[in-house]
């Protein structure tokens, strides 16, 4: 955990995002590799750039069909982690159409595409997919977001026996960097949190079919801060 | 400042249930991260052998207090200031209360909420001492999230380990901003199963659970660990158990 340096490859997809770049942190901070993916070039030079020479970038769209598999087997991770975000408008589901709510869920697609790739990994592999706190504590306002997140652990359940022996595992964050007015305790959820916590589920060979909740307790209030 | 996100440097971390297994453990990987360990247990000759195996023993004390006797653990603790952290990886011989549900005697029943108490007691004698960002670690079973099989004789130390998770959760509540979790091990080769005829349950283990692997102290100490220095995680209950509840 300290001492212990692996040089394990981390693919992260999402990887100019902030979860993605704070994953990336703590495994370059282990000693590990991170591969960072996504579609901006530019972008993802310029973080890939600052994390120094254990991080690579490789620019990919997650959801063309095979490209996960074909990063898999381009650049040999031992895991993967999925940390897109979601580019769409959507909020209640009485006011969200279907369309909009299927953009959403792109999120979910490319768990579901890079769960299926996870299972070519070495079995010591693993893949870290992040869902959210609204999976289980919906709050009015943000239905379709709650539904996209209970779907990713649905996802995680059903395929954690069926990828074994590489391990699945999912961190749920809370509000990040937002007016801490949902948590148990007075501080705002930062991406170095989540990253952390990727990070635990990562390199524990015993964690498998794990949801962390990552959110402080989050658990009333608005994620407004009104 | 250090830069990786399990750091304990100068943090005190005390560990209660410190003179084998998971708790021996927790106290290695600890003193290794750079805390002030406290190792707790009732024999003082255990804990100082212990404190003599970690990176850092100078930089730790042992004390001999039992886990059930709360007034007796606040006098123990008088001079030790404020706390960071604390673990309860004590075990109150589980095995032992193990027993078909019709046949179990009364006493046997009782004692196995010896495990909620004890940590409960921990608890209340230590928790005001934990600084700001401080966490306590529960220890419970994945078999509070699963019940074991027909012939475990478990069924009552299994309701032990789901109070002892909702406690949890209601402390992380009640005690905020302490932080509270709570650890839901599998089968760990420890003391507590490998000294019971159980046949061979590391094999059975790497052949069986979803992540092929026995589980061993050290996984859960790493988990213990990462629960303890994220800042952001509290009234969570994590499972480290191969995928033990998903079979």
């Amino acid at each position: 955990m300290s001492a212990v340096t692996d040089t394990q490859r981390v693919l992260i997809l999402g990887g100019s995002g902030r979860m993605g770049r704070a994953t990336a942190k703590a495994v370059i901070e282990r000693g590990g590799t991170a591969i960072l993916v996504g579609r901006d070039a530019g972008k993802l030079s310029r973080v890939a750039g600052a994390l120094g020479d254990k991080a690579t970038a490789v620019v990919a769209d997650g959801n063309a069909d095979g490209a996960i598999s074909n990063l898999v087997t381009s650049e040999q991770p031992d895991h993967i982690v999925v940390a897109v975000s979601a580019s769409a408008r959507a909020s209640d589901i009485p006011g969200t159409s279907a369309d909009q709510a299927k953009r959403a869920f792109g999120r979910f697609w490319i768990s579901y595409a890079a769960v299926q790739a996870a299972a070519s990994l070495p079995s010591h592999g693993s893949i870290t997919l992040l869902s959210g706190s609204s999976a289980r504590t919906p709050a009015p306002g943000y239905g379709v977001w709650s539904t996209l997140h209970g779907s990713i652990e649905a996802l995680a359940r059903a395929a954690v026996i069926e990828i074994a022996p590489v391990r699945l595992n999912v961190v749920s964050p809370g509000g990040i960097d937002m007016s801490p007015d949902r948590q148990l305790v007075p501080r705002a959820g930062t991406a170095d949190d989540i990253g952390q916590a990727i990070a635990a589920l990562i390199y524990n060979p015993a964690i498998t079919g794990a949801v962390l909740d990552v959110d402080s307790g989050e658990r009333k209030g608005t994620w407004s801060g009104d | 400042m250090s830069l990786n996100p399990f750091d304990l440097t100068d943090q005190t971390v005390v560990i209660v249930g410190a003179s084998s297994g998971i708790g021996a453990a927790t106290a290695r990987l600890s003193s290794q991260l750079g805390s002030h360990v406290i190792l707790v247990s009732r024999s003082m000759d255990k804990l100082e052998a212990v404190r003599a195996t970690l990176p850092h023993p100078e930089n730790a004390r042992s004390i001999a207090a039992g886990y059930l006797d709360r007034d007796a653990l606040n006098a123990a603790f008088s001079d030790v200031g404020s706390i960071h952290h604390i673990v309860i990886p004590a075990v109150a011989n589980e095995n032992k209360k193990r027993g078909a549900f019709t046949a179990l005697p009364v006493d046997t029943m009782r004692a196995s909420f010896d495990k909620f108490w004890g940590q409960t007691f921990v608890v209340q004698a230590l928790g005001q001492r934990i600084v700001q960002g401080g966490s306590v670690t529960l220890f419970a079973s994945v078999a509070g999230l699963k019940p074991s099989g027909a012939d475990s004789g478990l069924s009552i130390m299994n309701g032990v380990q789901a109070a002892v998770m909702q406690t949890g959760r209601s402390l992380a509540i009640e005690l905020a901003p302490v932080r509270v979790n709570v650890l839901a091990p599998g089968v760990v080769l420890t003391s507590v199963w490998t000294s019971e005829p159980r046949g061979d349950l590391k094999s059975w283990m790497e052949k069986s659970l979803p992540a092929r692997i026995a589980g061993e102290p050290e996984h859960i100490a790493q988990a213990a660990v990462s629960l303890m220095t994220n800042r952001y995680i509290t009234g969570a209950v994590l499972p480290v158990d191969g995928g033990l509840q998903t079979t």
